[in-house]
């Protein structure tokens, strides 16, 4: 930096050309992932990676995921899942909004938790989802 | 050129600054419906430090940082979360500062990007959920404006305290 006294210094064509090639990778991931918004039926519940329950999503219920000092409490109304409360510092999984399309997930990273939901119109999602 | 002591007690500073950033950044609730995406002031302070002092200056006093955060506010798992982005971050500023090609600003805005990339991915590893790379094209695009702002503002340090820091 010795000598420079300019307090903005110039973008440079790299600049331009990784904020490209950044939009470029966020745009082709959005493509390829991009599906139908089919309404799922079914939420899986997952804990630590291990599938720990399946659930409809056309019966409305109301149960609680603990894992160790973790509790999560999950509500399935209106063929919508969503986390009601949890006990983890960052609520990250309370403030997201309820899912329904299939795909789409909630995650609680503390907890370990991740609620997907799938089924429904068989979309694209098993071809990613392995 | 004057003492290390002096070097020292700036960087003590600094790394201060950066934990009192991260503490009023925790203190503002954003919620944009995706998990993740905040400013990073505290970012501000390792771009700064990066182009001031280089990499093993800047990668102490972020180490400092997220560990006396993770204490005073967070959790062993937001300790994780926060040196895996903060580490790989200021791993690829510091190959692109290398370059010379970059200007702060897009260097700032690389680490931006990387470190949401970083985070998402010990994200995927620790629940075992591939699908969570959904999320990444708006965390890429959240890091590209979050590292302008904070290259822009870190270049207006990085200026303003350029007599300072040759000193010291």
């Amino acid at each position: 930096m010795r000598g420079k006294t300019n307090r903005f210094p110039g973008v440079t064509g790299w600049d331009v050309a990784l904020a490209v090639v950044f939009l470029a990778v966020a745009a082709l991931i959005w493509v390829l992932l991009l599906r139908p918004h089919t309404v799922a039926s079914k939420a899986e519940i997952k804990l630590n990676g291990v599938l720990i329950g399946t659930y409809e999503l056309s019966e409305d219920s109301e149960f609680t995921v603990t894992n160790g000092d973790h509790a999560n409490t999950v509500v399935i109304s209106d063929g919508e899942i969503y986390v009601k409360s949890a006990n983890c510092p960052d609520q990250y999984c309370v403030k997201h909004a309820a899912v329904k399309h299939s795909g789409e997930c909630i995650v609680c990273l503390p907890a370990k938790l991740v609620i997907t939901v799938t089924g429904g119109e068989e979309g694209p999602v098993d071809a990613y989802t392995g | 050129m004057r003492t290390q002591a002096e070097k020292v007690a700036f960087c003590g500073v600094l790394t201060a600054l950066a934990v009192i950033l991260s503490y009023v950044e925790s203190l503002i609730p954003i919620n944009l419906g995706v998990p993740g995406i905040k400013p990073g002031f505290a970012n501000i302070i390792a771009v700064f430090v990066l182009f001031s002092y280089g990499l093993g200056t800047a990668a102490v006093i972020s180490g400092i940082r997220v560990v006396i955060v993770a204490a005073l506010f967070g959790s062993p798992a937001s300790a994780l979360y926060a040196l895996s982005g903060a580490a790989a971050s200021l791993i690829v500023m510091a190959l692109l500062k290398k370059a010379g090609r970059f200007s702060v600003y897009g260097t700032s805005m690389a680490g931006g990007v990387v470190h949401n990339a970083a985070q998402l991915l010990v994200a995927m590893l620790v629940t075992g959920t591939p699908l969570l790379v959904s999320y990444l094209p708006v965390l890429i695009l959240a890091g590209m404006v979050t590292g302008i702002v904070i290259g822009i503002i870190a270049q207006l340090l990085i200026s303003r305290l350029s007599g300072f820091v040759r000193r010291v």
